[in-house]
């Protein structure tokens, strides 16, 4: 078979180079033991290296560049609400972000006050509902206070943020995970949990468009409980 | 010479030749294996767009075989190819036969799997596999009601979207403490080898409740050795939305899967690399990620060929 589609002079040396490719190929040794009994943490996730430190990264770049791009950027989020509750698609064009088109959700950078009238700390995943103002008691969209905190919204609304920059999926999923958590080191461990309810709050942050979904979900970078 | 390689091709390497044999307005397709629809639809609907835009096209299998895509490359170099169009055989094999392919003036257009250097290919379009994963590990935790034990099936380790699959559940499911993970695996990919590994892994573990597995052939494979061993409830997820994973949804076999569109993936790659061959460039950003949907027996119904039917 190698030797109908390989090149005549070259021939043998491409059969000897090619079997020994071969040969080193069948040998690599592929890891097949039982990790399950490792503990969080010590999967071995094909690709993930240390080459890439995405808590530096996100450090470097959080005050100087993240925080002051959420400032300029955000809208009022009863603006966008009202355009978003009647075609999403609208809302998209008039204020949202992504970095190409097709297959890519919307990301909306937002900023709105309220008060919160519910307070979810049951799943590791928290949110506060927010009435935002003018009230009727009735919760219009959610802010994520972590300690988990879902999407990847800071990522993709910063425009200064490419894939192409990154080396591959891992790199840039673990930059989103970065992002979520310097957020919830710095802006949201500092919230007073058992306290909120009731309580009048301001923030920035970005929703995103996601499947089937009730109420947006806001990933805050700046709040403020008062 | 043309005549013998096709000969080769056809009887070797179990290609598809679809074209005249004229470089001029061709466009090659390379992917995986089609015994694995997912690859398959891949193929069928980069060939049926590039049709469309008046090129011959000339369709290749490597088998996830790096020595073979890199002879399927010459092929292609060989023949004067206006484009490739590949789901490429390693991560970090598939870099050097692009380089050749560069420099004899071919563009790669890659699909589904990404390969870890940029500015070699003009696109990298691939599905969201983080997003992806995250929506189906969170759909196992739900199935499995936050607890209980698990097997995981991984991919084959050259590929990126193995490890980004992997991350992405456990990202999900490491925040449950009482899921526990008893054994982890490699099945390549592959439905017959899913099965081997399930039968050793259920004599082990008999009780376990939940397999999750890095795409839809595993869950495949997973599912029919658990069937053999009389523990069809086994909760099964999977990843890709292929149509005989779509059919066990909807027959009570396994409970859910990601779609990736990969057909459109397929298509778009093929529209960009016609805009690149006609203007010398796309005007989009090398690396595109697209987002993938949640199967489940609410949806599945609407599942066909790796695209969602409105």
């Amino acid at each position: 078979m190698r030797i109908m589609s390989g090149l005549g002079g070259t021939l043998m040396s491409l059969v000897t180079l090619s079997l020994f490719v071969f040969a080193l190929a069948s040998c690599t040794i592929v890891p097949d033991e039982d990790k399950g009994t490792k503990k969080k943490g010590e999967i071995d996730i094909y690709f993930v290296s240390d080459d890439f430190n995405p808590d530096a990264f996100v450090q470097k770049i959080w005050e100087a560049k993240v925080v002051p791009y959420f400032n300029e950027k955000s809208q009022p989020v009863t603006d966008v609400l009202s355009v978003w509750a009647i075609d999403q698609e609208a809302a998209g064009k008039q204020f949202g972000y992504r970095e190409k088109a097709e297959g890519s959700p919307w990301n909306f950078l937002v900023r709105g006050e309220g008060s919160i009238v519910d307070v979810n700390t049951e799943s590791r995943a928290s949110t506060v509902g927010v009435d935002l103002e003018p009230g009727d008691g009735k919760a219009d969209l959610v802010i994520q206070i972590g300690p988990v905190i879902k999407d990847s919204g800071i990522r993709d609304s910063l425009e200064f943020i490419s894939f192409t920059d990154f080396t591959n999926q891992l790199e840039f999923a673990r930059l989103s995970n970065a992002f979520n958590k310097q957020v919830h080191t710095e802006v949201l461990s500092k919230l007073d949990r058992e306290n909120l309810l009731g309580k009048d709050v301001s923030f920035i942050g970005v929703f995103t468009q996601l499947q089937g979904t009730d109420l947006v979900r806001v990933t805050p970078v700046v709040i403020k409980v008062n | 010479m043309k005549r013998l390689i096709a000969f080769a091709a056809v009887l070797c390497l179990l290609l598809t030749v679809s074209a005249a044999f004229a470089g001029d307005k061709l466009m090659v397709i390379i992917t995986p294996s089609h015994d694995n629809p997912f690859f398959k639809s891949e193929a069928v609907g980069a060939e049926k767009k590039a049709k469309e835009l008046g090129y011959d096209t000339l369709v290749l299998v490597h088998d996830d075989d790096a020595n073979k895509q890199s002879e399927l490359f010459d092929t292609a170099i060989a023949r004067g190819a206006k484009a490739i169009i590949l789901d490429n055989a390693g991560a970090d094999a598939t870099i050097a036969p692009m380089k050749r392919a560069k420099k004899a003036g071919i563009p790669s257009f890659l699909i589904d799997r990404e390969v870890n250097v940029t500015g070699l290919a003009v696109a990298q379009i691939v599905s969201n596999n983080y997003q992806g994963a995250k929506l189906g590990g969170e759909e196992f935790v739900k199935l499995m009601g936050e607890k209980g034990t698990y097997v995981e099936l991984v991919g084959r380790e050259s590929d990126t979207n193995a490890g980004i699959r992997s991350q992405g559940y456990h990202d999900v499911i490491d925040q449950y403490p009482d899921l526990k993970m008893v054994a982890r695996q490699s099945a390549n990919w592959s439905q017959p080898e899913a099965y081997e590994k399930m039968e050793s892994i259920i004599q082990a573990n008999p009780d376990i409740k939940g397999v999750i597995c890095g795409n839809d052939t595993m869950a495949m494979g997973a599912m029919a050795a658990l069937k053999a061993a009389g523990k069809g409830n086994v909760i099964v997820v999977g990843f890709d939305g292929s149509n005989d994973v779509r059919d066990s949804i909807l027959a009570g076999g396994i409970k859910a899967t990601v779609l990736q569109p990969a057909y459109r993936i397929a298509q778009m790659a093929v529209e960009q690399a016609d805009a690149y061959v006609k203007n010398g460039k796309t005007n989009l950003p090398e690396k595109q990620l697209m987002d993938c949907v949640l199967i489940n027996k609410d949806n599945a119904r609407k599942l066909e060929t790796f695209a969602m039917q409105d």
